[in-house]
């Protein structure tokens, strides 16, 4: 894994954003814990749309940040789906994980979203972009909410963005 | 429909094994990995490992776990334009592991690109031509593969006398497109493309 080296216009795309609190959206967040448990899940299940390289990629990115975010919401969609992927040891191995990454939690009472939002995107994404400011950046592969989060002037990466680039280098 | 026992069991390769079977009236080809045989059989194999009759149990495994998906997979592949016939209506399916169609995500990521680049928009250049999605269906039979670019519209001001007859061109603004494009999962062929907002 510590051989594999990010793409330079990879580093540069993060390059603006080290010193911000990272959060991850779940699928993401899914890549990179149920990659760390069992290689063989990327390409499966949950993970079917990505490659062993779109983790590494992530892996390495996310080592670039000291300060990460998550919330409830996402905690709870990646324990979901990942627990339809992995059972028995590795299920117990996915928690660890996860309670290692969570640092803290955030989340705002649902009674301050917009219910305009709410409806369009749901809780757990309302809760993410009323989460973003100045300060955060997030990483998602859901263009509908990269777009979102963008249109309020806040800092996001579309993972497939990275994909793209990891593609043609 | 009933779906028979495998017959005419090859090994295309040291990774690839062939086999046949019946579903009802018609022969289908598959083809899955080495890996996938033995990751759906491992139980049965640790008991017939030393017996010689690992091979042929392994490969029955297998098709009695992708009955379901078989008959699921001709149904939908055979309503698809240009399914790939083999002649005496039989359909050729390519599984390479239990869970994952046929074609790698970053292959169907290619094929789209290279799809919409050379084949839907030959004469214009796509202005940051970007991967924005990527999904597999629900039925895990077809990629859905978006991307976004940016178009030049020409827009017509109502306000003000017509441009034209000052000389000048119309006004242009940019705007980005999104396009999604449907990939057969196991053919890899183009199945069509839709505008998403």
């Amino acid at each position: 894994m510590n051989e594999y080296i990010l793409p330079g216009p990879v580093k540069e795309l993060f390059k603006p954003h080290r010193r911000r609190r990272l959060l991850l959206d779940t699928n993401v967040l899914l890549l990179l814990i149920l990659a760390k448990i069992d290689a063989t899940q990327v390409g499966r299940g949950s993970l079917s749309k990505y490659e062993y390289s779109d983790f590494l990629a992530l892996h390495l990115i996310c080592e670039n940040f000291s300060a990460l975010l998550t919330t409830p919401h996402i905690l709870t969609e990646v324990c979901h789906l990942g627990s339809k992927d992995v059972e028995g040891p590795k299920r117990t191995m996915m928690y660890e994980l996860l309670q290692r990454h969570s640092a803290p939690e955030q989340s705002i009472s649902l009674s301050v979203l917009g219910l305009r939002s709410l409806s369009r995107v749901g809780v757990a994404d309302s809760v993410i972009e009323a989460l973003c400011d100045r300060d955060t950046l997030l990483i998602s592969d859901d263009r509908e909410l990269c777009g979102i989060v963008a249109r309020r002037g806040n800092h996001v990466v579309n993972f497939n963005h990275v994909r793209d680039i990891l593609l043609g280098s | 429909m009933a779906v028979s026992k495998p017959e005419n069991v090859t090994k295309a390769s040291e990774r690839l094994i062939n086999f046949e079977v019946m579903v009802g009236p018609r022969r289908v080809y598959v083809e899955i990995t080495a890996e996938a045989a033995l990751d759906a059989t491992s139980e049965a194999l640790a008991e017939e490992r030393d017996q010689g009759g690992m091979h042929k149990r392994a490969i029955e495994a297998v098709a009695s776990d992708l009955d379901g998906r078989i008959r699921e997979t001709i149904d939908k592949e055979l309503q698809q334009p240009g399914a790939e016939d083999v002649g005496d209506a039989g359909l050729r399916i390519h599984l390479s592991t239990l869970n994952v169609p046929g074609l790698r995500p970053n292959e169907a990521i290619r094929r789209a690109k290279e799809i919409i680049a050379k084949e839907l928009y030959p004469d214009e250049k796509l202005e940051d031509l970007r991967l924005e999605e990527v999904e597999l269906n629900d039925e895990g039979n077809q990629w859905l593969i978006t991307f976004g670019f940016f178009r030049r519209r020409q827009v017509e001001v109502k306000s003000l006398p017509s441009y034209a007859g000052f000389g000048l061109p119309a006004p242009e603004i940019e705007h980005r497109v999104y396009k999604r494009l449907k990939i057969g999962a196991f053919t890899g062929k183009f199945l069509g493309m839709e505008m998403i907002r």
